[in-house]
């Protein structure tokens, strides 16, 4: 419940917040190698999937990236990879997974977390690339739908009477 | 294009061009009347529509601000965005799934049926089941509403075979994919339903029922309807005698313009038809137009909901085709013994891989989550579509200080929910995992929903101008010449998803407008 409850400040959250911007992406600076690094292991831990490649985070650590150019968006994302650090007690993303899922944990609830976890929702899931892995087809429409396509192929129970 | 002169005072003037005022429109501009309806959003055509979920929602829904206050999902899931409407010629019926149920003739009745329950608002409605009958029929008829007047229902999908298999091994009997908005064949200058799974971003085929290129074009192809988009009114004005005499909108360039008008008809979805009213307050309105009976943006209801996914061994690919495709009514029924009054409806759902990170579990995040989310072409939805309980202090009220673009006080929505609702909510979780279960289902995960699709109530009917703000035909009470033409206008939120009764509504609201002007009584 207590984990609800903060997210009551967040304006980004749940359906509404599909209109959230996505940023021009922008590679390195103004992070440092390390932060990069970090940022990158940050975007992972929170949606992992070992199917994909390290392409699609790339492109959510260039949206952050963007992001950035806002002053307010570079100190939270700075502070809070440094509040990670804090709480690893050293460089988080050099940890082992468990360490750095238990540091997470800690800041759950912090505006530095569910700001990167929210770009990452949208970045991520919103990205056609990553789709086929999950065997979501996308848009339909050029294709002519699916019904010549499968719409119908569920073979394994029997066909509805009704 | 037909054009009306702002100071001409013979025009009808409709708010909103979704399921209730595009319907009342054109209904009255077949009957000669002339209309003008003035609709905040764009005007789209199919072609614009997109196949991708975050572009169709940037593209369609309304964003400017409200609040979520009170106990309800929504105030900590979705604070700033508690309803989903669109803002766009055509209304929500651009995003709706086609699903058009007849309300059951108790549902009329519901305090009558249901008893006094304490800490809710019921009443019955001032109209009966035998009454909108005909009109049900005339609506089912213009929306091409499948197992209707002859119109042959779609073939089944893959999620519908989940829901139909899983429904019957448990023991019910009242299951069926018709009664869809959605053509299974060219029918009304329409096209098939090719199955391409985008319904609630935009039908391309233009298959399912819109007001955007159904009502709209009938209406001005009369040549009495003019439709203005991108015009936001801001207030409804009266003359001495408290009679609706015109409507300040801000057109498309954000220059503010005044149209004259014999008869207002607001038709904005439930939150801004009460907020509309409340912001035309003055002298002669002190609480706002339409008001004295204190009922305006109160007695708000969406509908219980909630959506359990089902993980299977074997591949269901829920996303292709219609994306809410069959239905049980076997829990619809009034039937006090299972712990709560009012009934509920079990529905076939899917969402796209993006739509279900985002609201699967709003916090949610980590190998457990990402886990579900890898099941993807594996899961099969069910969503829940409940009658909840009117509560008198569940409503639309407007902030204190902070306004919006058009300088407007933002409106808050309150919800504190009923015992019943979560009675209900639950005893459907268990029937759900039972129903997926016995489709074969090894595990299930359940999805609050945040962001109401289905908004009522807000203007309730009552034959009682003390207890509600439009009488049976959705006519104010206080204003005889302004009218409410949404589901604002429902007593009761009923089980079944409304928009088939808002249009059978705005069907008779048309005849009894033009009835009335004939005898020269408005
Ligand atoms: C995802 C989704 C799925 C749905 N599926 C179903 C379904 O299967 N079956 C069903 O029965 N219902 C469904 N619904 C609900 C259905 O869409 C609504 O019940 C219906 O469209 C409501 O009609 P309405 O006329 O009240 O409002 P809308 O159709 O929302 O139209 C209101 C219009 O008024 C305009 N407006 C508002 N205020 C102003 C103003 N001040 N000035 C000018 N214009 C204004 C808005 O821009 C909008 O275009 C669904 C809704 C959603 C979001
Ligand atoms: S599935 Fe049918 S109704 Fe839905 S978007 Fe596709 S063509 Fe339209």
């Amino acid at each position: 419940m207590k984990r609800r409850n903060f997210l009551a400040g967040s304006s980004v959250l749940t359906i509404a917040a599909l209109a959230l911007p996505i940023y021009p992406s922008r590679a390195g600076e103004p992070f440092t190698d390390g932060q990069t690094a970090a940022l990158l292991r940050l975007v992972k831990d929170i949606f992992p999937h070992d199917a994909l490649s390290d392409d699609p985070y790339q492109a959510v650590v260039g949206q952050l990236t963007g992001a950035a150019a806002d002053p307010n968006m570079l100190t939270l994302l700075r502070d809070g990879l440094a509040s990670l650090d804090a709480v690893a007690e050293g460089a988080w993303h050099e940890r082992t997974e468990v360490d750095r899922v238990s540091a997470l944990k800690e800041i759950q609830s912090t505006p530095f977390f569910l700001t990167v976890r929210v770009m990452t929702l949208f970045g991520l899931y919103g990205n056609p690339a990553i789709w086929p892995a999950f065997g979501y087809e996308g848009a339909s429409y050029e294709q002519g739908g699916y019904l010549f396509r499968g719409f119908d192929d569920l073979d394994w129970l029997p066909e509805p009477l009704s | 294009m037909t054009q009306f002169d702002q100071n001409d005072d013979s025009v009808v003037v409709v708010i909103g061009s979704g399921a209730g005022g595009a319907t009342v429109a054109h209904e009255l501009c077949e009957k000669g009347i002339k209309v003008v309806v003035l609709e905040a959003g764009p005007r789209f055509t199919i072609d614009d529509f997109h196949n991708n979920e975050l572009a169709a929602y940037q593209q369609l829904t309304w964003a400017d601000k409200r609040y979520a206050t009170g106990d309800w999902p929504a105030a900590t899931l979705a604070p700033e965005g508690p309803n989903w409407i669109v803002k766009a010629v055509g209304g929500s019926t651009l995003h709706w799934n086609g699903l058009s149920f007849r309300a059951q003739p108790h549902e009329f009745k519901a305090r009558t049926t249901y008893g006094e329950v304490e800490g809710a608002s019921l009443a019955d409605w001032p109209v009966t089941y035998d009454e909108l009958d005909p009109y049900y029929s005339r609506a089912e008829d213009k929306m091409g509403v499948t197992g209707t007047h002859g119109i042959k229902r779609h073939p089944a999908n893959n999620n519908y075979k989940v829901l139909y298999n899983g429904a019957q091994r448990i023991g019910y009997t009242q299951i069926s994919n018709a009664r869809q908005a959605i053509n299974s064949e060219f029918r009304d200058g329409r096209g098939a339903c090719i199955q391409l799974g985008f319904c609630n971003q935009g039908c391309k085929m233009g298959a399912k029922w819109s007001t955007l290129y159904s009502e709209i074009p009938k209406a001005e192809e009369t040549g009495n309807l003019e439709l203005r988009s991108g015009c936001m009114v801001l207030r409804i004005e009266h003359d001495k005698a408290g009679n609706a005499n015109g409507v300040i909108y801000v057109d498309g360039d954000g220059v503010e313009q005044r149209q004259s008008a014999r008869v207002v008809c607001v038709a904005g979805n439930a939150i801004e038809t009460p907020r509309l009213l409340l912001n035309s307050n003055s002298s002669l309105f002190p609480d706002g137009m339409a008001n004295s009976s204190g009922e305006v943006g109160r007695n708000y209801v969406r509908h219980v909901g909630a959506i359990v996914f089902g993980e299977f061994d074997k591949p269901v690919n829920m996303h292709r085709g219609i994306t809410v495709p069959g239905t049980v009514f076997d829990e619809a029924r009034f039937d006090p013994s299972r712990g709560f009054a009012g009934g509920y409806l079990i529905e076939a759902v899917s969402l796209g891989l993006t739509n279900l990170a985002v609201v699967g579990d709003a916090a949610g995040w980590g190998r457990n989550y990402t886990g579900f989310l890898e099941k993807y072409d594996h899961l099969a939805g069910v969503l829940l579509n409940g009658e909840d309980m009117p509560r008198s202090q569940n409503g639309v009220s407007l902030h204190d200080t902070e306004r919006d673009q058009y300088g407007l006080p933002v409106p808050i929505i309150h919800v504190e929910e009923h015992d019943n609702d979560h009675a209900m909510s639950a005893h459907f979780k268990g029937q759900a995992e039972a129903l997926l279960g016995a489709a074969g289902s090894t595990k299930q995960h359940h999805v609050v929903t945040a962001a109401a699709t289905h908004n009522m109530g807000t203007c309730r009917m009552s034959a009682d101008e003390d207890k509600g703000v439009v009488n049976s035909f959705g006519q104010t009470h206080e204003v005889k010449n302004l009218f409410v033409s949404d589901g604002s206008q429902f007593t009761t939120a009923t089980a079944e998803n409304p928009t088939l009764t808002i249009v059978a509504l705005a069907i008779r609201q048309a005849d009894h407008i033009a009835a009335q002007m004939s005898a020269k009584a408005l």
